[in-house]
């Protein structure tokens, strides 16, 4: 086995400073652990579509946890971003009836940066709870700043449009 | 950016593959027995900062030896030309059901191992010419044999083996040709990603019976399966074309079974040997709650569109399982390699008819051929990602321990297939089966989703979601899809939102947009399954999603007997130094505060006592990575996320087995300990986590008989197993 022959004595010559930068490494302290902020975005906008277009209004509650990883592998900072619409709803243009936007509490990963877009689709039905039956679909931009140092939201708005996705 | 761009040059790809060949040398100096894993890791080699990651690019830890990151080392694999959606998707392939494993079954079945000898093939690692052993590789004696045996004998007979790769010949899915995409199951179904990519060598690809597509089991409450493995993999541990071993535990995951049925990771057997794993399917609670069977929401079809009721709590049914190998730190690669199935479990509430109305029926996506198990609008799903040579075959890379992440997106072990669908509501079980990648599923439109089960558990009430959470390795997804949203003609695609950039966790949860772009470096973002809506039903669609489901179990009168705490994290140590049960490697587990320790199946670091409850906590130990964590055995009850019950989603408020804690998060869950004992595992189910080495044993060593606290530790080996006290034992387990 060739690479045994060229590796064993470099292996073994470098064992000890092996082992010391093993040290480091494997004693590296793990990361802080996450901090939750909360913020109430607005959200506005409306889906166009059939049978008819609703509009839609409210406040998003968005919860950002900080992730920072101090260990060996030094993961770039992230937040986990928690949406919930459950305050967001919609009125039907024609038969102003009520609509119900689901899907709260979606968790979104992404890196900590100081703006960031953040867009989820979400599902809606009519009435005042989720209908999968009647279940339509939006989508709810979000146009966030960040404060890089605790990854909290320091201003934010939702934009609601139709699903318009290249195939 | 972690496998190389197909626009990188000539030169990077060249050294690229250099580096891959050289670890190649590793990985088969290590199968021919030259150089031990132990070894290895004695050496660094596992260990950043050492001069020889530098020189010649084996070391996963640096981003690269060659500048850009490449941490699998890895070229992209080749796709010799096959365009996405090019191919359909194959239904699981249907076990054949026996009855009578005793009158089947050669030889038939026993309580206890059975241990007649047979002579030893010398190819088998420290046999000597003449040795013999055991003809059966479970544990011999009282404490493995199969718990209530005699009054829940086993009424049906599944003989498996796991074998080098080869034309499927006798293919079952079960449904006809028009609900399988237009397959012929008679043309002999190859053990290959897309017809036009190379055929699997025997080495490459190990699955059961050797063949693709990957195989389902079905079972139904109250019909004791007796599962009979045979291994049939080459006796000579070298052949097995660069990863993988040849010995074998299979795991029933999130089977309610005793511990010898389980899979336990060091209860593994040999090539020529069988197990036989009896799985009883019985409800939790069987000897305490509707033990007069009085209750006809606990209870299985019968056969004839009425239910055989059976003892237990009916809100502890359990539909979507799967199983895989558990061998002791080959896991990921056994798994990888393709020894993994799918089970679904019937009861009188998900019995796979939707036609049935008698009050107890969930009417579920299914069908209404037959009593129970219809599959025609019941598909199960099975997602990985895989990477392969020059050649088209499997290739791993055992040396990157932060999680293996291939390049191709399977489903079914095929590569980015369509699946043709008709006008109406499908149910998908969706596994992931991959090592260390994370999936986030939306449909290419946004279209809602029912989400109905999580780890094959019914969850109280349905979500209407229009894309998933995250889904861990191991996690069983069920949903819904309505496609009477669509007109005949139309597509619509599965799309994996979930960007990687190593194994540790995802990077990045992209939006629809971003992920169907094309842009994202991870190949495996973005759309991997193409529904193509080609038809109105044959018949009315009488599938419902009711407004409720399985509630979940009441646990408030069951006093909690204890709590515990089990930190994942890296840097752990090893306290014992067993040739056979311990390992080292970066990742460990705390327990209540603990050491943070590698794995010794060993070891025992908790003892829950039988017949009580517990409360569990399990927390993260770091940002840089997530784990998906599972417990065997017992289902938990998520309580809180983080401390806060307000965080735990509405997808997650029924029952678990798999716990994925998020970076420096925690899960609280509960947990009852029940009907079985003998020794189960936690771990994380990252395999190349569990791997190295994030794994413990845990017992229930007073719920079977004979009692012993602590159990024995078996030790296997061609001649027979042998048992040994417990390596080490917590203080206060």
């Amino acid at each position: 086995m060739k690479m045994r022959r060229l590796l064993v004595t470099p292996v073994v010559l470098s064992f000890f400073v092996a082992v010391l930068a093993g040290l480091a490494w494997w004693a590296g302290a793990p990361a802080s652990a996450a901090t939750t902020n909360t913020v109430l975005i607005p959200v506005s906008g409306t889906v166009t579509g059939l049978p008819e277009n609703v509009a839609f209004s409210g406040q998003a509650r968005v919860s950002s946890d900080l992730v920072l990883d101090t260990s060996r592998f030094a993961t770039p900072p992230h937040v986990l971003l928690t949406i919930d619409l459950s305050n967001v709803s919609g009125t039907g243009s024609s038969t102003g009836a009520k609509y119900v936007a689901g899907g709260s509490g979606t968790d979104v990963r992404r890196p900590l940066v100081s703006t960031d877009v953040v867009e989820i689709t979400f599902p809606f039905s009519g009435g005042t709870t989720m209908s999968m039956s009647s279940a339509r679909s939006g989508v709810v931009s979000f146009a966030l700043s960040f404060d890089l140092n605790t990854g909290a939201i320091t201003k934010g708005t939702g934009t609601v449009a139709a699903p318009n996705f290249p195939n | 950016m972690f496998f190389l761009s197909n626009k990188a040059s000539k030169l990077r790809i060249r050294e690229a593959e250099n580096a891959r060949k050289n670890r190649l040398e590793f990985i088969k100096a290590l199968a021919d027995g030259q150089v031990t894993r132990r070894e290895l890791i004695k050496w660094g080699i596992f260990t950043a900062g050492g001069f020889l990651a530098w020189k010649h690019g084996l070391n996963p830890f640096v981003s690269s030896a060659y500048a850009d990151s490449i941490p699998t080392g890895f070229p992209r694999s080749p796709l010799f030309g096959v365009q996405a959606f090019t191919q359909p998707m194959p239904r699981f392939d249907v076990l054949p059901r026996n009855p009578n494993p005793f009158t089947f079954l050669t030889p038939a079945p026993t309580k206890e191992a059975n241990t007649t000898q047979q002579l030893l093939n010398t190819a088998l690692e420290g046999v000597t010419p003449g040795d013999t052993g055991p003809i059966e590789g479970r544990p011999p004696g009282p404490i493995w044999a199969h718990q209530r045996f005699d009054t829940l004998p086993p009424q049906i007979a599944v003989e498996v083996s796991t074998e080098g790769a080869k034309v499927n010949t006798v293919y079952n899915p079960q449904v006809p040709s028009s609900l399988n995409s237009g397959i012929d199951p008679t043309q002999g179904f190859h053990p290959r990603f897309h017809p036009g990519l190379p055929d699997q060598g025997p080495l490459a690809l190990w699955t059961f019976n050797g063949t693709l597509p990957p195989k389902l089991l079905i079972g139904r409450y109250g019909e004791g399966i007796l599962f009979r493995h045979r291994n049939k993999l080459p006796f000579d541990r070298t052949q097995n074309g660069g990863f993988g071993i040849h010995t074998l535990s299979t795991h029933e995951h999130n089977g309610h079974h005793g511990a010898e049925n389980d899979g336990f990771t060091g209860a593994f057997f040999f090539p020529g040997q069988f197990y036989d794993y009896h799985y009883p399917i019985v409800l939790a609670g069987l000897n305490t709650i509707n033990t007069a069977a009085s209750d006809r929401r606990a209870g299985s079809p019968n056969g004839s569109g009425g239910i055989t009721n059976v003892p237990g709590d009916w809100r502890e049914t359990m539909s979507t399982h799967w199983f895989h190998d558990h061998m002791f730190s080959f896991t990921s690669q056994n798994v990888y390699k393709g020894d993994a199935g799918m089970f679904n479990i019937y009861s009188a509430l998900d019995r796979g008819n939707e036609a049935i109305n008698d009050g107890v029926n969930l009417r579920l996506p299914s069908g209404t051929a037959k009593d129970f198990g219809n599959l025609d609008y019941d598909v199960n799903l099975m997602l990985a990602d895989k990477a392969w040579d020059a050649n088209g075959q499997l290739v791993f890379d055992i040396f990157q321990t932060d999680g293996f992440l291939g390049d191709v997106m399977t489903v079914n072990l095929v590569y980015r297939p369509f699946f043709e669908v008709e006008r109406r509501k499908y149910r998908f079980r969706i596994l992931n089966g991959a090592v260390a990648r994370f999936f986030k599923i939306a449909l290419s439109d946004g279209s809602p989703m029912s989400f109905i089960a999580n780890d094959g558990n019914l969850v109280p009430t349905p979500v209407v979601l229009t894309q998933l959470d995250e889904q861990g390795i191991a996690e069983r997804y069920d949903i819904v899809i309505d496609f009477s949203r669509y007109s005949i003609g139309q597509k619509v695609w599965m799309v994996n939102l979930a960007e990687h950039e190593s194994g540790k966790l995802p990077s990045k949860d992209l939006s629809l947009s971003e992920a169907l772009s094309g842009t994202s470096s991870d190949p495996c973002v973005g759309k991997f399954l193409e529904f193509r809506i080609v038809r109105n039903p044959a018949q009315a669609d009488q599938s419902q999603v009711p407004a409720t489901l399985i509630p979940n179990p009441d646990l408030s009168s069951v006093p909690v007997a204890r709590t515990r705490t089990f930190k994942f994290g890296d840097g752990a140590g090893q306290t014992t130094n067993d040739p056979v049960t311990s390992f080292r490697g970066p990742w460990g587990i705390k327990t209540d505060d603990g050491a943070m320790l590698a794995a010794d199946f060993g070891r025992v670091s908790a003892a829950p006592r039988f017949g009580t409850r517990e409360i569990w906590t399990l927390q993260n130990d770091g940002g840089g990575w997530d784990h998906p964590i599972h417990i065997h055995f017992e289902e938990g009850q998520v309580l809180a996320r983080d401390g806060s019950a307000s965080k735990v989603p509405a997808w997650e408020k029924g029952r678990k087995d798999v716990y994925r804690l998020r970076p420096s998060g925690s899960v609280t869950i509960t947990m009852q300990f029940r009907d079985f004992g003998g020794m189960f595992m936690e771990h994380c189910h990252n395999t190349t986590h569990e791997d190295n080495a994030m794994l413990l044993r845990w017992e229930i060593d007073d719920g079977g008989t004979p009692f012993l606290r602590p159990l024995p530790t078996p030790i296997p080996r061609p001649q027979g197993v042998t048992f040994e006290p417990p390596t080490e034992v917590l203080k206060n387990i």
